[in-house]
């Protein structure tokens, strides 16, 4: 039980600021021997990052499925950088996978073949294919216009238009024996009657004796029946002739190119598809070689339309989707930047000939699931997500394990035109995905299957602790950042000011940040100015400068709500003392760029039911935090004051000339601030700010962005003229968060300002209205004179009003 | 001949009349009048004997397309043969835009030969048919090749569907003397192809120098020149000596032994052979 304060307006014990030393930690290089960056050994991969590390190194060592990578960072693109980096070293001593060609499918043309090599291979084959077809292409006209061979066709070809004439020849001389000619029509022949070399005409032939004009007709429709005999045998003397030269045809390219697929099998020993389809080829080309000879001798013209598909040869040809000769030595590790479905899982292209879209399976281009099959494939999973069927068609590539080529265009209803089915190609990848937590969180909670997918979660801290070790990476990560970029090296001052500005970025002083991308711009900016001032290396000047011109450039939104301020438009008092009013802190982010400021909290009680409305929440300003916030302060007077009656106030709590939304509970304590002076009837001190969120008990928890909580008052403050009586209350909490701007650790060393550690309620209500915030006694009352007993009074006081008017409200029913 | 029209600019004289004429032999002797700065006069003969048969009270047909037998009627055959003739003016006019010549298109009824005859001046280049298509006679748009001797100095022997437009021009001279020689020198020279003279190799080697000789004055560079000897007499050792030549034309003299195969050489090698006789 605590002894009772007999004096209640003595002060309790007063609440010290933070000195200097507390606002700001200085970088402490003196463990680390350099004089620059230039000096420092380069950062081993990833030594920053263990648990990102060992997890990388077990998802791609491991060889189950669904064991792939979901490696979360908040900086991707670096992210992904030094992990690439890293697996391309490991990868570098694993076997090459295999390479992977398409082939025509002389079956089924729609379904090209999908033959695999080892790796480097497929190119030799291509390449040895090819030449047989340019062999092929040279030589077997020059075969088929051998002396030999134009002999024997001649001899098919003459014995049958002998046939042919011979059989006419035979029937006109027997038609002129019977004074009949055959003459020629323009659909084909008729008879008639001569006499003279000349068709007899109708009026001589009526004049003709009955006799002679009926065996003239009798004559014909003899000769008639033979004609047609004649002419019915021509179709079938042609396929015998057509027959006999595709057997003279396949005998002769048979013998000729016999030795060229000799030499090509030889080449490809042991590799069963690729001979298979080396044999598929030997018999395609002899089945069709009247066909492709008549194409290879066509004109120009049309040769032209059909060499943009290859020519009539080209059906030969090998693609080749996949080659480890495209690829450094070791396993593929392939990092697709734009994954959409075609990039991702391959595409067939098509040719437009002559109005009409042709594809064959030379048009089939590979993705990055093809190049990267046997290795790695680095994905970013927002872009990935942002393109259409991508994440899908990912999906059930990892669990078919196989590439099948779709197209978007024919999901969409796009592409009518006939296409291809390729052969899908087995699939043996690790995906790395890299994207932010949120992602994560919504991939995880959403898809059912992203689990089973991507089983091992590679997660980057964003910060380290700042300990001598940590320090001294930080300085060798800064020199391999300056280094990449060739930038200017640093001195110790500035890798001294960086590290403290990673502390500032991580909002710690006991941490620095990991996020390179933000040192990195820094550095840039830092280097650049060291550049135009002709200096050799960057300094800490440098870099304030680089920190003081960034933030200048995003300051347009600071320094408008600053002047509001300034102009007694938005109503901040920064002296004098004001009952239930109190200045509570917010922050603003623009642009990745955070700036505190200022904002009246204001606060009216009056007997009531045991309600604090919330006007923010009222108006639907508020969030649900903050709401959660407010609900707290209800816990907070009904479990401290006048236990034994019923709470009987009504409060209204608001942000003044809020417009926008309020969330978080970070005002909270400030809340109870006014609260507590509205129902105390005690002032509250204006030169202060209170930051800082409370829970049911009292006690002060700590906030975010309390360095720019505090420099954004202190900027009022400033603006206006420093008092010395000027300050912000903030967490005890907090306090180790604190790297503050140099203007105002100095102005606090002189005592122009002061940053006050609160850790409850009671320590912060003194500090703000000058009385002890007093404890409940034996007699179990508050000291006469502390807040607490002030507030406790008022509340019996609205209890006794209550009471009253529910009797008055009782008798009035009764009467 | 003396009442042939007056000796004047050559043409080249394609009479046709109702049988399907081959677009791509037409457009082959297009290319030819072309090289030898003729206009293509095309002379459409409506034959008089159909016409005379399909008066007949018998008169029918059997279709070719169909193997089938049709009553025969002066409409049926006028009809059919305003239809070719439709055709045929329309592959002319195809033919002539192509190559950029002149051309003109002219139908006559009568016998197709006399026709022909009336208006073949000796300047004119004839274009007869190589040989009967399929084996079947008549079958071709042209005039046989009896008659169109008759009427032209120099006769053009067309195949059914040429083998290619492009290609070296070959010649068979009577002997280094033979007109025809530079006939083939000038085409040759026109369509910057090579030239290859096929001699007999019984006309010795003053012959092939002889020749070559005329070809390199007549503006050929040697490269493009080439003489084979061409052992034996039958037209098959000539068909023989041709394996593997990728030619376009072959220029015959009408002095040559071969003069009298050149319809076989025509059909066997499936180019155009321009016949020219002394």
């Amino acid at each position: 039980m605590p002894e009772e304060n007999t004096d209640p307006h003595a002060p309790e014990a007063p609440l010290a600021p933070l000195a200097p030393g507390q606002l700001y930690r200085a970088a402490d290089l003196s463990g680390l021997v350099f004089e620059t960056t230039a000096d420092l050994a380069p950062l081993p991969r990833l030594s920053n990052q263990k648990r990102a590390h060992e997890a990388i190194d077990f998802g791609a060592g491991i060889t189950h499925r669904g064991f792939n990578i979901f490696v979360v960072s908040a900086s991707g693109a670096r992210a992904l950088q030094a992990v690439k980096s890293l697996l391309e070293e490991a990868a570098a001593t694993r076997p090459p996978p295999q390479d992977w060609v398409y082939v025509n499918n002389f079956a089924a043309p729609q379904r090209p073949l999908a033959i695999a090599l080892p790796g480097r291979r497929a190119p030799v084959f291509q390449k040895a294919v090819h030449d047989l077809i340019e062999d092929l292409r040279l030589s077997l006209p020059a075969l088929f216009e051998s002396e030999d061979y134009q002999k024997r066709r001649r001899a098919i070809e003459q014995e049958v238009q002998a046939k042919n004439e011979h059989a006419f020849q035979a029937l006109s001389e027997k038609a002129a024996a019977r004074n009949i000619a055959i003459l020629r029509t323009p659909m084909g022949f008729g008879m008639a009657p001569v006499r003279h070399g000349k068709v007899v005409p109708p009026a001589d032939f009526n004049a003709w004796p009955e006799a002679d004009q009926q065996a003239t007709r009798d004559a014909i429709g003899e000769l008639e029946k033979e004609l047609e005999d004649t002419l019915r045998s021509i179709p079938r003397m042609e396929k015998e002739q057509r027959d006999a030269v595709r057997a003279l045809d396949r005998e002769t390219a048979s013998q000729a190119v016999a030795q060229l697929f000799v030499q090509l099998r030889a080449q490809f020993e042991g590799l069963q598809a690729v001979l298979a389809h080396i044999d598929a080829i030997r018999a395609d080309l002899l089945e069709n070689l009247p066909l492709l000879m008549s194409a290879e001798a066509a004109e120009p013209g049309a040769m032209q339309a059909a060499m943009r598909t290859g020519g009539p040869f080209g059906r030969y040809e090998v693609n080749v989707v996949v080659t480890q000769v495209d690829h450094s030595p070791g396993a593929p590790v392939v990092e697709e930047p734009h994954p959409t479905l075609a990039n991702l899982v391959g595409r067939i292209e098509y040719l437009q000939i002559q109005g009409a879209l042709v594809t064959d399976f030379r048009l089939i281009k590979a993705g990055a699931l093809h190049r990267a099959n046997g290795g790695m494939l680095l994905l970013d999973v927002r872009s990935l997500l942002t393109e259409p069927f991508t994440w899908p068609a990912l999906k059930r590539a990892l669990r078919r394990r196989e590439i099948t080529i779709e197209d978007a265009g024919r999901f969409m209803g796009f592409n009518m035109t006939a296409s291809l089915e390729p052969d899908p190609i087995p699939l043996d990848v690790k995906v790395l995905l890299f994207g932010d937590r949120l992602l994560y969180h919504l991939l995880s909670t959403l898809d059912p299957d992203f689990a089973e997918d991507f089983k091992v979660l590679a997660d980057f801290d964003d910060d380290t602790d700042r300990s001598p070790d940590g320090e001294a990476m930080l300085a060798r990560m800064i020199g391999d950042i300056a280094r990449g970029e060739e930038l200017l090296a640093l001195d110790r001052g500035g890798v001294a000011r960086m590290i403290e500005h990673a502390s500032r970025m991580a909002e710690d002083a006991n941490k620095v940040t990991l996020l390179a991308e933000g040192l990195h711009d820094l550095l840039v900016e830092a280097s650049h100015l060291a550049s135009t001032a002709s200096r050799k290396v960057v300094t800490r000047a440098d870099v304030d400068a680089a920190v003081a011109r960034r933030i200048h450039r995003l300051s347009r939104v600071r320094e408008r709500s600053q002047e509001m301020i300034l102009r007694d438009i938005a109503l901040i008092e920064t002296s004098g003392a004001r009952v239930g009013q109190i200045n509570g802190l917010a922050v603003m982010g623009f642009a990745g760029y955070a700036f505190g400021h200022p904002s009246r909290i204001t606060c009216r009680v009056r007997p009531g039911g045991g309600k604090i409305v919330d006007i923010e929440r009222e108006v639907e300003l508020g969030g649900k935090l903050h709401s959660k916030g407010v609900l707290i302060l209800s816990g907070f007077l009904a479990g401290r004051y006048a236990l034994d009656t019923p709470m009987s106030v009504s409060a209204s709590l608001v942000f003044e000339q809020s417009y926008g939304g309020v969330d978080g509970d970070r005002a909270s304590s400030t809340e109870l601030y006014a609260l507590l002076s509205a129902l105390s009837g005690l002032p509250l001190r204006q030169d202060l700010a209170v930051t800082g969120s409370v829970n049911q008990h009292g006690t002060v928890q700590a906030i975010g962005g309390v360095n720019d909580k505090i420099e954004g008052y202190f900027d009022i403050c400033s603006s206006r003229g420093l008092t010395g009586a000027q300050g912000v209350l903030i967490p005890a909490s907090n306090v180790q968060h604190l790297m503050l701007r140099q203007d105002v650790v100095e102005a606090c060393g002189a005592g122009r300002f002061a940053v006050y550690p609160v850790r409850t309620i009671d320590e912060g209500i003194a500090l703000l209205t000058g009385r002890p915030a007093g404890e409940r006694g034996a007699d179990g009352l508050y000291p006469a004179g502390s807040v607490n007993r002030a507030v406790e009074d008022r509340l019996r006081q609205f209890a006794e009003v209550a009471k009253a008017a529910h009797k008055d409200n009782s008798g009035e029913k009764s009467g | 001949m003396s009442d042939k029209p007056p000796a004047d600019d050559g043409r080249l004289l394609l009479g046709l009349w109702h049988a399907t004429m081959d677009a791509s032999a037409m457009q082959a002797a297009a290319e030819l009048a072309r090289l030898l700065s003729l206009d293509l006069y095309a002379l459409f003969v409506e034959d008089e004997a159909l016409l005379t048969m399909a008066a007949l009270p018998f008169a029918r047909e059997i279709r070719l397309a169909t193997g089938t037998w049709s009553k025969l009627s002066t409409e049926d055959i006028e009809a059919q043969m305003h239809v070719a003739a439709l055709r045929a003016q329309r592959l002319v006019d195809e033919a002539a835009r192509a190559t950029g010549i002149a051309s003109a298109f002219e139908i006559v009824r009568g016998d197709p030969a006399t026709s022909i005859a009336t208006v073949c001046r000796e300047s004119d280049i004839l274009v007869v048919a190589a040989h009967a298509a399929r084996g079947i006679p008549n079958a071709g748009p042209t005039l046989p090749r009896e008659a169109a001797e008759a009427s032209a100095r120099t006769i053009l022997l067309l195949p059914e569907r040429p083998a290619r437009r492009h290609g070296g021009i070959v010649a068979i001279p009577a002997d280094a003397s033979d007109p025809a020689l530079d006939t083939a020198i000038a085409l040759a020279e026109a369509t910057g192809e090579d030239l290859i003279v096929l001699l007999a190799a019984g006309a010795g080697p003053d012959a092939a120098r002889d020749t070559a000789a005329r070809a390199r004055g007549g503006g050929l560079a040697a490269q493009r020149i080439t003489t084979r000897a061409v052992r034996g007499k039958a037209a098959d050792d000539w068909l023989d000596a041709m394996a593997g030549l990728r030619e376009r034309l072959i220029v015959i003299g009408g002095g040559s032994p071969l003069a009298d195969a050149a319809p076989r050489l025509a059909a066997a090698r499936r180019v155009p052979v321009l016949l020219t006789r002394v």
